[in-house]
């Protein structure tokens, strides 16, 4: 398909639906918009439905007046749906309002008012998504500002300066970021080739989306494995080969449960507390009160009585031994027995390695 | 951006707000105005202005005639920006999710407004209701509080003056700092500046920070030279310029890991060994011990010493347990 002729006919066809402001029929639409005049009536209707379509996923609200697809079924674009509200920057000093167009159809739209801490929120948030490897995602943060800055003055749409957000090496990958998204949107379910990194195996997994989050700047999917009959999460720079239920794409696959709150998974956990293992109630005694050890002890909570112990809810028990060695002697185990083992042989099993010849 | 018709219909509902009042344009200052190529813009305006096959008396809606760099631009239509599409608010949200997280508790009421505030600008169609909430994030816990202020000390290019509790410290001290970069790596944020105390650009780390505090003074500008002593490759270090360094084997068991993070090679037999610079002796023996019997210092031979100690003071060895 001609791009530039497809692009003219996306132009004509949102003109002519702002111009007539009670909907214009497609008998009315092939007198008007060149791209529909020529080619016979069934074809000129396809061309049309899948131009409103494709229109109406870029955001412009296409509507319909009357049954669609009758012949006297109308189409409109009414222009406060359409165009975006006055913005106006409230700051101490007062509002600075937006200059109004001075021309029929813009007189009507409304006028929002938003404060300049909310326009730095703004921008500061839209500084943080660039550097997380999902391009579409980058755009659609940089296109809304671009919107936005038609009325306020850049000064207000700045994010701080010196804010650097370095993501990690191992990215995602921007296309898969934009399937997953689609297959949200959809809800399709979805199969890809899994690097498990823990048992060091790759496998098909076939995955019902619930949501994605960016935590510690690793993109993750969040959703349900029927395979394993629970929910699980995957990283994303992890995942290869991606591919979308192709059968019935209008049609769900799935509901997302009430039950799950993709917020409730969004926030970075210690790896201990990851997984489905029952929850496991150790108790640390901490030896030293140092920067080190302090950030150490917030990860835990305080029981009453002696300030110096920390109890944690485990889940992992060899990640937790593993962080609790790194601490260098500075906390050792009290309880339960078996932890307080399981600790002294890993202690052990460390110093046996470092008595070899390296 | 890929140039799809899609995109192309994106940049120019961007750009033909600007000619409302200025019917022509410079595509130069255009291009850098909305932060798009100016050949991209070419392309996209040459779609609309090369209109062969339009039939006689039509009258388009958007008349377009390009002039070497000028581009003059005759519509009624697109005298406004559209309103935001849903995946763009999305993204909008998504952004300040991610802030909320990172910010004071008292900030959250005015983050949740915000969010309203927006859901007015955009335009509802009928699938867009799925949309909502499919994203979410957080960077980091913890420190809000400090780095709201460290972010308003950028801002306003004032010193700050924090507590801090280094990493071998029973108890905070106060320091006076000149704030220049605040950085999130690695699952942590970072303040770099010029601590007056030290009189040397120094790196803290945020959750470290127990106060933090703006002073009316204002701060001086980084020193290039100085900033290169505490960053390296974009990301903060402390002692970038030591000349020590260790070195560490890391087991075939969990030598991906390292791998899949610094995408650094594997040896023969799956195991890892890795140079790092030794800046600080009591962070290298952390970070070894971390991955208990699955690394091992290799050089230099006193590190490791030191780290067996380390081992020996932190409980007796169990009868039977064998050598790794």
């Amino acid at each position: 398909m001609n791009q530039a002729a497809k692009l003219q006919r996306w132009m004509d066809l949102v003109t002519t639906l702002l111009d007539h402001h009670f909907g214009v029929t497609l008998a009315q639409l092939r007198g008007e918009v060149p791209g529909y005049r020529t080619g016979k009536e069934a074809s000129v209707r396809r061309t049309f439905e899948r131009d409103k379509d494709e229109l109406r996923a870029l955001g412009v609200p296409i509507e319909t007046v009357g049954t669609s697809g009758d012949a006297e079924t109308a189409y409109r674009i009414p222009t406060d749906r359409f165009y975006l509200p006055y913005l106006s920057v409230v700051t101490a000093r007062g509002r600075t309002r937006p200059r109004r167009v001075d021309r029929y159809g813009y007189q009507a739209l409304r006028e929002c008012d938003f404060t300049d801490a909310d326009l730095l929120l703004l921008a500061e948030g839209a500084a943080r998504l660039l550097p997380l490897g999902d391009t579409v995602l980058a755009a659609d943060a940089r296109g809304a500002l671009a919107k936005l800055a038609v009325d306020v003055p850049g000064e207000h749409l700045t994010a701080t300066p010196g804010v650097i957000v370095v993501g990690p090496i191992a990215t995602a990958d921007p296309h898969t970021l934009t399937l997953l998204g689609d297959a949200l949107v959809r809800r399709k379910s979805v199969t890809f080739t899994y690097y498990g990194i823990e048992r060091d195996e790759t496998e098909r997994r076939t995955v019902l989306p619930y949501g994605l989050t960016c935590t510690s700047g690793h993109w993750y999917l969040h959703g349900f494995d029927p395979a394993r009959g629970a929910a699980r999460r995957f990283r994303i720079s992890r995942v290869r080969e991606l591919r979308i239920n192709p059968k019935q794409p209008a049609t769900p696959d799935y509901g997302v449960p009430a039950s799950f709150h993709l917020g409730e998974v969004a926030e970075p956990v210690p790896a201990w507390e990851l997984g489905d293992e029952p929850v496991t109630k150790v108790t640390l005694r901490f030896r030293s009160s140092t920067g080190r050890v302090r950030v150490a002890r917030t990860l835990g909570r305080a029981t009453s009585g002696d300030r110096d112990v920390i109890r944690f809810a485990v889940r992992r028990r060899e990640p937790f031994l593993r962080f609790v060695l790194s601490l260098a002697g500075d906390a050792e185990p009290l309880a339960p027995p078996d932890i307080v083992r399981e600790y002294h042989a890993l202690v052990g099993r460390t110093r046996a390695t470092l008595e070899g010849t390296p | 951006m890929s140039d799809t018709a899609a995109a192309q219909f994106r940049r120019l509902l961007d750009a033909l707000p600007r000619f409302a009042e200025q019917p022509t344009q410079s595509l130069a200052a255009l291009s850098e105005t909305l932060g798009v190529e100016a050949a991209a813009l070419v392309r996209d305006f040459a779609a609309l202005a090369e209109r062969y096959d339009d039939p006689a008396g039509f009258v388009e809606g958007v008349a377009v005639n390009i002039d070497g760099d000028q581009v003059t631009v005759r519509t009624d239509h697109f005298c406004r920006p559209m309103r935001l599409t849903h995946s763009e608010l999305c993204a909008l949200e998504l952004g300040l999710a991610l802030l909320a997280r990172e910010s004071p508790s008292a900030a959250t009421p005015q983050i949740l407004a915000l969010r309203d505030r927006l859901a007015t600008l955009i335009t509802i169609l009928p699938q867009d209701r799925v949309y909502a909430g499919y994203r979410d994030g957080a960077l980091a816990t913890g420190g809000r509080d400090v780095l709201d202020i460290v972010r308003q000390a950028l801002r306003r290019r004032r010193v700050l003056r924090i507590g801090y509790q280094g990493a071998q410290q029973d108890a905070a001290s106060e320091r006076d700092v000149h704030p220049w970069r605040l950085v999130f790596s690695q699952g942590g944020w970072y303040l770099v500046g010029w601590c007056e105390a030290n009189a040397a650009p120094r790196v803290f780390r945020v959750d470290r920070i127990t106060v933090a505090t703006l002073l009316e003074r204002s701060a001086e500008r980084p020193d290039d030279s100085a900033l290169a002593e505490v960053m390296v490759n974009g990301q903060p270090f402390v002692g970038s310029r030591t000349p020590e360094q260790f070195t560490v084997c890391y087991s075939p068991a969990i030598a991906r890991w390292v791998a899949e993070r610094d995408r650094g090679p594997l040896e023969p037999d799956g195991s890892a060994l890795r140079t790092r610079p030794l800046a600080d002796r009591e962070w290298a023996i952390r970070h070894v011990l971390q991955y208990g019997p699955d690394a091992e210092i290799v050089a230099p031979r006193d590190l490791r010493a030191e780290l067996l100690d380390r081992l020996c003071a932190m409980g007796p060895r169990l009868p039977g347990v064998p050598r790794g």
